[in-house]
């Protein structure tokens, strides 16, 4: 009896089966209009996320705050340890500062000598850091500063150390910065001393992979990892991290930047950022001749030394 | 005694929703940016199996969609593709529901595994199809494994501390046109 009420109240309601019928049908348009036009769906999506967030920024603030003060409550345990630690470390880099002191008097000397004044284009914007990315598989961040103060799309950022993230979506109000750890994130980077070039690819672990490396033999875990600049997308001389050795001998990065500690980034003004505008044209090919990408190239190679400064 | 009962059934309504919300809050909080090994349960999923094995009538199918569609929007997710696939599966498991009411909770628990595995490969064969870049299938597997584990804490959340249970047979019978 209860059952054939129950066939009647579900098949006997036709409507209600037409209504979910057509709202999958919408959700999968949502999901083909996303496939097929990529880039506009993504601006849809950072214009909804720039009207809800803001809105409960307020809430947001605090309960970081209190997630934040129960972790160091957690490390209260090994504080002792940490504090030897810390007296050791304290007592070398006095060492290191007496030493960057002098080079900095000299530096400025130098300087001083050659006329060279820094370049204005390169400077950054300092962001606080809004949100995560809300899902565990996708490592990026939102940001309060956006279109408003003229972020524009695959600027670097970073958190005064090292690099953290390309921006990826700008709204309004806020932009989505994709961070090196997400599987999306390919960057050009260098490798000191050797100078070697080769792409530095999120794996969505703690430790992205060295991809395209020429001879693996010339890179040494504990090597500086900075970012080259190539194709004109990202400021070159940008810390990225230190080569480490993976289990199965790949090699891969410990990055430089504080990962557990993301509060607020710094987004560098890049002079000419490749525009990804369309999803079906080539990126950064548009306007420039061959000749102009290479005069980019050579203009970012003398703002090199200033974005180091600047962190 | 019907006015009742639609207070019950938006007082439902209302605690599902806030604590989706505060689901969807939470997994925004920026604490740690350092990835982590492996994802939580999928908290989401099982307070909607949970209601829906409860009070369906406490779902209106609009609700669930709109929830899904928002956190695919904010989690980063390819948009509209799992809101689909949990419209499908919660419809699917509110014609089935009559079936479980009387019949003892592992089986409502394995039901629910089955239908979060279907979803999960639906998902992937789809995203396969369409070629877009996917997650490692163990971190998946993982997560599959840990949210079914957890599915009875969220049970036990929803009947306790959100007060949507099951109605008795004679309360079923009261309103009963209802359910």
């Amino acid at each position: 009896m209860a059952r054939n009420r129950h066939r009647d109240q579900y098949y006997g309601r036709p409507l209600k089966r037409v209504l979910s019928g057509v709202l999958v049908l919408f959700l999968l348009a949502i999901f083909v209009i996303w496939r097929v036009d990529n880039p506009r769906m993504e601006q849809v999506r950072m214009t909804l996320i720039d009207k809800l967030v803001p809105s409960f920024d307020w809430a947001l603030v605090p309960v970081a705050n209190l997630a934040r003060m129960v972790a160091d409550f957690q490390s209260y345990t090994n504080i002792y340890q940490q504090n030897q630690e810390l007296r050791r470390e304290l007592q070398r880099l006095k060492g290191w500062r007496e030493a960057a002191l002098q080079l900095e008097q000299k530096n400025a000397k130098l300087l001083d000598l050659n006329k060279v004044r820094i370049d204005p284009k390169l400077t950054y914007i300092t962001g606080v850091v809004l949100t995560d990315s809300g899902s565990p598989y996708r490592q990026s961040a939102l940001i309060n500063v956006g279109a408003r103060d003229g972020i524009l799309d695959g600027w670097a950022t970073m958190d005064g150390l090292g690099l953290v993230g390309r921006i990826s979506g700008v709204a309004q109000n806020s932009a989505r910065v994709i961070l090196l750890t997400d599987s999306n994130s390919r960057i050009p980077v260098t490798i000191q001393p050797s100078g070697q070039r080769a792409i530095l690819a999120g794996t969505n672990s703690a430790f992205p992979v060295i991809e395209f490396l020429e001879d693996t033999e010339a890179v040494h875990p504990g090597d500086r990892v900075v970012s080259s600049g190539d194709g004109g997308v990202f400021p070159p001389g940008v810390l990225v991290g230190q080569v480490v050795l993976g289990r199965n001998g790949r090699l891969l990065v410990q990055l430089a930047a504080d990962y557990q500690r993301l509060e607020f980034l710094q987004v560098l003004r890049a002079p000419k950022a490749a525009r990804i505008g369309v999803s079906d044209e080539l990126v950064g090919v548009d306007d420039a001749p061959a000749v102009a990408v290479e005069g980019d190239v050579t203009g970012d190679a003398t703002g090199s030394g200033i974005g180091e400064g600047d962190g | 005694m019907a006015k009742g009962i639609w207070a019950q059934i938006w007082l439902g309504r209302l605690f599902y929703l806030g604590s989706m919300l505060v689901l969807i809050f939470l997994s925004l909080v920026p604490v740690d940016f350092q990835p982590s090994r492996g994802a939580g349960p999928d908290l989401a999923f099982g307070l909607t199996a949970a209601v829906m094995f409860r009070r369906p009538d406490m779902l209106p199918v609009l609700l669930v969609a709109g929830i899904f569609l928002l956190m695919d929007m904010l989690g980063q997710r390819p948009p509209g593709l799992w809101a689909a696939i949990m419209v499908l599966a919660f419809e699917f498991t509110r014609l089935q529901e009559y079936r479980f009411r009387e019949l003892s909770f592992l089986l409502e628990w394995m039901f629910v595994g089955t239908i979060l595995l279907i979803a999960l490969l639906a998902e992937r064969v789809v995203l396969m199809l369409s070629m877009v870049p996917q997650v490692g299938f163990a971190q998946v597997a993982l997560n599959y494994l840990i949210s079914v584990v957890f599915y009875p804490l969220v049970v036990g959340f929803c009947v306790f501390v959100l007060r949507i249970r099951k109605l008795s047979p004679q309360e079923a019978v009261q309103y009963g046109h209802r359910l």
